[in-house]
Order: structure tokens, then sequence, then C-alpha cells
């Protein structure tokens, strides 16, 4: 089978001193990597995730337009390779870090490839393996994540595709952000940037999925990132993503696909859906002493209207109510007060 | 319940989710490796975007592999499976009882409560605990419910045509009315002009624009067009253009929702055949497949449809009296028939025809002091009107229940007699058959006489389940040994 430039990596050393090893397939959920190969690096005894760039690949997809695909490809991956470098640069301790990025001639053709910390699994593995719900695993895993976002929003970058396979566990079992493919900043060029939907449509937002793209860009996108942490604690909590247990609560006629009003005038009923939404989550709860205030974050999280969506108190007092630091320090004391729990039993 | 809200479709739309590149990858990921991941997201892929076809191998796929699953992708999975094959659900004989009614209603009560104080500006959740206190006659409390979700979302059309129903059934024309006239849009919405339109038929007034509707309905799509398309043909043919309303009812029927295929089933019976219902698989079409089943002479499919229509709608008198008719008339089973009535006076207490029948019923089960109750329970009829026979009738039933035959007979006989003067042939026809039955039980009379007293009031009938009940008393006049000769 021919291969492409991108596939013959394993073996080269790249410029920037990684050693290509074996080539990583594509896992489950993982579309950021629609357009790339995954190979594992080596480097001084270190170990790596290294992502390249693969043309054919999107070829193969049937692009109608190939020159303006490639383009956009391409003008993608360097948006995506600046903003790690700009979370390197920042140090932001809750977003997978690249290592080092560059280009390399295969064949004579060039293959932009970059290298990030390796990931040892990502959430969305690891719930399918585990059987039940594991409340402090759970809750540690928002904590690491609303950090992440935290720590984008503070330089004004929107992720769009946070969802399990996109958290990612790191070697010291912490929790950190990746695939940066769709993310989107102020300045930000790209076609993606003006879709209501930029990432992976299945866990996306319900405005996006309506098709509503508000005037404000903080609103529209640090909203849709408020949305999908919270369908990140529903999935993980009931196994399915908010969005999918929203839409499947709904009547045919009110569901995205059939809807022809607005968004604003189908809130009422998504409203009604979200209601089972919550009580479906409250289902799997039992008798946590935690259940209210969860149940509470969820509610403030999912909720369809983006004017009712995100901290109450920040809203009351005119502060931007997606603002993640009170979400961050919430799940931080709830995992705590988990885990001593866990540990006081286990020492008993 | 929602399903007379359907929004045009846009088959673009849904073309475009096809192609997605997200959806490609997980299919080439699903053609590489079948695993539970890429299941799920396939399916994830397909509930956002409504192509449920997309995902039914994967559903499969859940459902056959069930273990480490959760109940929400598990039903979710069967949603997916089961979607192609919608029938129309019929709920068991045990389940119709008027206590289990209450202490459902009563446990949906609390819980929407509970919801609205979590959520308190949702207007949807206030219509529905309107109908839930609706079905428990509890109209103030209805009222207000409706009063606060006018306020919060007056212009939402579900809001609106909830409205406008609750108005209808405690017959406020005039709120009814005022809420139409409050509405921004009337004329290019097809679903709130629909029952604007059923409005100002049943108030006989002439302020439709016709000219208006009919604009609308050459402009609108067929999914669309249903329901208007229904409500003016039941005016054209309550104006006596049979054609005309042929015409629009064949229009609604080209895209039909439960409302509308009632509508047509409904005017069957009147018109001839304007649809046949069974071609159709409507979710919640239990009211057109009773009618439909009533029309074909299929009784146990009547009584079976009708049971689901009064779960589905409680606070409808319609299901009650059909069903407690059909079950006492047809089959004699009186306790089915006493449930009926119950859940159906639940809602609506002083429903003559309801009352009427639950006499009759209470009757025939031996409890005449209770008939009796019932029968007082009746507000004044007017006296030249089909209630008026009905009325007489039962009447007549009573004094036979008592002992006082001479007395029921002449109230019979005056029943049919009205009939006749009114030209009520079908209510005379059932007045004779009403009589004759007691005429039997009582055993006073030769069986040549009650025969005679069939033959000669039920003569031209054609309505097809009169002429059954017909032919069901002949066979026992025939049946009892005797005295025929």
């Amino acid at each position: 089978m021919n291969q492409t430039p991108a596939q013959k990596l394993e073996g080269y050393v790249m410029p920037c001193g990684w050693t290509v090893k074996s080539y990583i397939p594509n896992g489950a959920g993982h579309t950021g990597s629609a357009f790339s190969i995954g190979y594992s690096a080596v480097k001084d005894g270190d170990k790596a995730f290294l992502k390249a760039l693969d043309f054919k690949k999107l070829m193969a997809m049937g692009a109608p337009d190939p020159l303006s695909a490639i383009r956009y490809m391409t003008e993608s991956f360097e948006y995506e390779r600046d903003i790690l470098r700009q979370c390197r640069d920042g140090k932001l301790s809750r977003v997978i870090r690249s290592l080092s990025d560059g280009s390399i001639d295969v064949d004579g053709f060039p293959v932009p490839y970059i290298v990030f910390e390796m990931a040892e699994s990502d959430v969305r593995k690891e719930s399918i393996k585990q059987v039940g719900f594991n409340l402090a695993w759970a809750l540690r895993t928002m904590h690491h994540a609303s950090i992440g976002l935290m720590q984008l929003h503070s330089r004004e970058i929107s992720h769009q595709d946070l969802k399990p396979s996109n958290i990612l566990i790191v070697e010291d079992g912490g929790r950190k952000l990746g695939d940066f493919g769709t993310s989107v900043s102020k300045d930000c060029k790209l076609p993606h940037a003006n879709t209501p939907i930029a990432g992976d449509r299945s866990y996306a937002a319900p405005e996006g999925l309506y098709g509503y793209v508000d005037p404000d860009w903080s609103i529209r996108r640090f909203g849709f990132d408020a949305f999908q942490l919270g369908s990140l604690f529903v999935f993980m909590i009931t196994g399915v993503p908010a969005s999918t247990l929203l839409i499947s609560n709904l009547h045919g006629s009110h569901q995205p696909e059939s809807w022809s009003g607005t968004y604003k005038e189908v809130i009422p009923y998504l409203q009604e859906a979200f209601v089972n939404v919550v009580e479906t989550v409250d289902g799997h709860l039992m008798n946590n002493k935690l259940k209210e205030q969860i149940l509470s974050i969820i509610k403030e999280l999912c909720e369809p209207s983006l004017f009712l969506r995100g901290d109450p108190v920040l809203r009351r007092k005119k502060m931007n109510p997606y603002g993640m630091e009170r979400y961050v320090s919430r799940f931080n004391r709830f995992s705590t007060i988990v885990e001593r729990e866990l540990y006081n039993m286990v020492v008993k | 319940m929602t399903g007379e809200l359907s929004t045009l479709k846009d088959p673009r739309k849904s073309k475009s989710l096809r192609n997605d590149v997200s959806l490609k990858l997980y299919v080439d990921l699903w053609n590489k490796n079948k695993c539970m991941e890429t299941a799920q997201d396939i399916i994830y892929y397909a509930v956002t975007t409504g192509c449920f076809d997309l995902a039914v191998n994967q559903a499969n796929f859940i459902l056959e592999n069930k273990k480490n699953i959760s109940d929400e992708l598990l039903f979710i999975s069967k949603n997916i499976v089961s979607e192609d094959q919608r029938v129309i659900d019929v709920v068991p004989d045990s389940d119709l009882k008027l206590h289990s009614l209450k202490e459902a209603v009563f446990s949906e009560i609390r819980k929407y409560k509970m919801r609205l104080r979590g959520w308190p500006r949702n207007s949807i959740l206030w219509i529905e605990l309107a109908r839930l206190y609706t079905i428990l006659n509890e109209t103030d409390k209805a009222h207000n419910a409706v009063r606060i979700a006018l306020q919060l979302d007056g212009q939402n059309r579900y809001v609106v045509r909830s409205a406008i129903r609750f108005f209808l059934h405690l017959s406020e024309l005039d709120d009814a009315k005022g809420l139409f006239d409050k509405q921004e849009s009337i004329y290019s919405d097809p679903w709130v002009l629909a029952p604007y339109v059923a409005l100002q038929d049943k108030l006989g007034k002439t302020n439709l624009r016709i000219k208006n509707v009919r604009e609308l309905l050459n402009e609108i799509d067929d999914a669309q067009a249903t329901e208007l398309a229904g409500s003016l043909a039941s005016l054209e043919m309550d104006n006596g253009s049979i054609k005309n309303a042929k015409k629009l009812f064949k229009r609604s029927m080209l895209n039909p929702n439960d409302n509308s295929l009632a509508q047509a089933a409904w005017a069957s019976s009147k018109l001839g055949e304007v649809t046949k219902v069974s071609d159709f698989h409507v979710p919640y079409m239990y009211e057109a497949a009773t009618r439909d089943s009533l029309v074909n002479e299929e009784y146990e499919q009547a009584l079976r449809h009708c049971m689901s229509w009064m779960i589905d709608e409680p606070f409808s008198s319609i299901p009650a009296t059909t069903g407690s008719y059909v079950a006492a008339s047809f089959f004699e089973k009186f306790d089915c028939a006493e449930q009926f009535c119950q859940m159906g006076l639940q809602a609506n207490p002083t429903d003559k025809m309801l009352l009427n029948n639950y006499t009759v019923v209470l009757a025939k089960l031996g409890r005449l002091n209770d008939a009796m109750d019932t029968f007082r329970k009746i507000r004044e009829v007017d006296k030249i009107s089909p209630m008026a026979i009905t009325i007489l009738a039962t009447s007549g039933l009573l004094s036979f229940r008592r002992g006082d035959i001479i007395e029921g007979r002449r109230k019979y006989l005056e029943s049919i007699e009205l009939a006749k003067r009114m030209g009520n042939i079908e209510s005379g026809a059932m007045a004779a058959i009403h009589y004759a039955i007691e005429e039997l039980e009582c055993g006073d009379l030769p069986l040549i006489e009650i025969r005679q007293i069939v033959e000669t009031n039920i003569k031209k009938i054609e309505h097809p389940n009169i002429k059954h009940l017909k032919d069901k008393v002949v066979n026992k006049i025939n049946d009892k040994p005797g005295r025929l000769g």
C-alpha cells in the first residue's frame, strides 16, 4: 500500500532532536486527529507524542475544493501550533504542553509536526474501563478541566471542543486539556471561528446545534465552553453527554434538525427537556451528600439559555458569568471532601 | 401532545450533516474496529443531528453488548432501533382505573411543582401543571397556571394553543377569542390560525378572512398545512360546501398529525370515506383510530384505542362518552363503562352526556339509587334537542328499573316520538333499541310486540353501529324461548 510522507516517519530524527518511534492509531473520539498521524517519540530517555499533518488523508476524505482545504488545514495546524506555544510560554499547567514543533522533508514533501508531552490515557477511555461511577475521580477531573479552561479564558482563548477524549491524563495522574485544532481566540481568522460549532457536533452546546451565533464573542465562545464543561460532568455521571440527553428528551419537532424557528423560541422546550436531564443525573447520584451541590453546578453550566447559564453570583454582580474561578474552587472543595472520606474509609 | 407543533424539516440541513467530517471519521473508525466507544460516538452524533438511521447498527451493537452501559444509553439505543417501528400503544384494561389515574396525576403535580421551583419562568412547565389540574377539575388552579404561562410567554405557539384548548374545554369562548386578538401574527402562523378557524366555526361568526387563510395554505407545505386545512374543511362542511370540504380534507391528509387525522376520521363518518386512517402511523392517533375502528365495526379495537385515548386525554369528555358507550352497548361490560364515566366526570363533572351514560351504566349494574342521584345532576336540557331525546329515554330506563313499567313505556315512546319530530333518526333508533332491551328484561310484553318496537322504529337506519345494535337486539328476541309466535 502506498504510504503518504506523514505515514513514513518511523525512525526519522526530527530537526529538534526527537526520534520518531512507532505509529499510534487514532482512538475513538479523536476527531481532532482527523487529518494527522500520531507517533510515539523519544529524546534523552523522555517519551513524547508526535502529531504529523497528513495532507493525503484530507484528500481521501473527499474535499470538494482541495486547494482551499489544504490551505485551511495548513492554517489550522499553524494556528494550533501558535496557541500551544502561547500556552507553553504562559506556563498553563492544565493544558497539554507542546515540547517542540517544526517541519521535516519526506520524499521531497514538507511534513509539519508538533511534539507534545505524552498522555497516558484520556477521560473517555478511563470512563469506559470504570465499572460504575467514581465521584472522587470525576470531581478531580472537573477540577483540573476547569483550571484548564480558566487558564485558557484568561488568555482570551476558547477551547470549543471540550469532550472526554480531549481531557488527557498525564503521567502523574493529572488531567490536561488537549486538542486545540478547533480552539478559537479573538483574533482567529480561520473559517471555524465563524461557525456555530467549531468542534465535534456530538458534544456541542445546544445553541450551536440550532445554529445560533451570539454577536458577543465572549458570550458565544465562553458560554459554549461552560456548557461543554458541564456536559463533561454529565458524561462522567450518566455515560452520555448532556447535549445527547437533552436532544433525546425533546419531541421530534423541537429537535435541531426539524426546528425552523429561532433559538429563543425553542428555549422553553429545551428547558423542559433539561429538567429531565437534571433528574436523570439526580437518579445516578442517589443519596450522595454532595448531590444538591453537584446538581446545582450542572444546572448552572448546562442551562440551555446563554443568558441564564453560568455562575448566578457572578451574573448578579454583573461580572462574566462564565468565569471559571468559582467553579475551580467549588470542584476543588468537593473533590477534597470526597477524597478525604475515601482516605478515611481505607485507613479505618 | 406536542406533535401539533411540527415545524418544517429542512432536508438540506440533514444532507450536510450526513457529510460531516466528524461523522466520516467515526464511521471510518467503526469500519476498522467495531468497539463500544465508536458505537457511542456515532449514536451521540445521530441523536444530535436527528439522523437516527445512521446509528441503527451501532444501537444494536450496544443492545447486544450491554455490559457496563448506562440505562440512558440503553434507552437511547432502543429508541433508535424502534424509531421506524412505531405502533399505536394500547393501554391494557387494568390500567383504566380512576384511582390509579388520580394517584398518577397527584404524583405528576408534585413533580411539576418541584420542577417549577428550579425553573419558575418556564412557560411549558406551567402549561403542563395546568393540564394536570384540569384533569382533576381544579379549574381555579389550572386558570392560575395558564395565566402565568401566558404572562411568561404569551406569543409562544404551544402556550397559546394549549391555553386556547383550555378555554374551549371550559367553554370560555370569549377568553379564547381575547387570546387570539392578542396574537401578533395570526394570519401567518398556521398552527395558531387553525384553532382560530375552529373557534369562528363554533361561534358561527364571519370575521374570518377566508382569503388570507387560503393564501397561507397555498404558501406552506403539507406538514404545516394539515391542521389548518382540516379546520377550514370543517367550516366549509358546516356551510354546506361539501366539495370544497372534501378537497381541503384531502390536503390535510397529505402529511397529517394526530389532530388532523382525528378530524378527518370524524368527517368520514359524516361524508363517507375522507381518508383511510389505517394507512397512517402517526404518534398519539388514538382518537382517529377509535373513530376508524367504529366506522369499520371493529368494536374490540375501538374499545382498546379508546382506552389509550382516555389515558392520553383524561381531561376530555369525548373519549369517556365514546368509551362508556362502546363498553356498555357492544360488550355489556358495565364495569369498564363505569371506569370511563368516572374518569371523564373527574374533569367534566357537569357534562350531560357523561352523566347520562353513567346513569345508564349504574342502572344496568343494579345500583338504582346511585343511578337516580347521578341522573338528578343533569342540569336543564333544551326540550327540543338531541340531548332531550336521550334524557327521556334514560328516564324511561329508570322507570322500568323502579318497576314502573307504564311510566317507562310512556317515556321511551315520548323519546322516540320527539326524535321523529326532530328528524333525528339515529337518536330515535337508539331509544327504540334500549326500549326493546328493557321490555325483554322485564318480560311483560309478548316477543312479537317487542320485535315490532324495533322494526317500526328502526327502518331506514344506515349507521353501521346502530345497525349492529339493532341486529344484536333482534337476535336476543329470536333467541328468547317462547312467545314470539
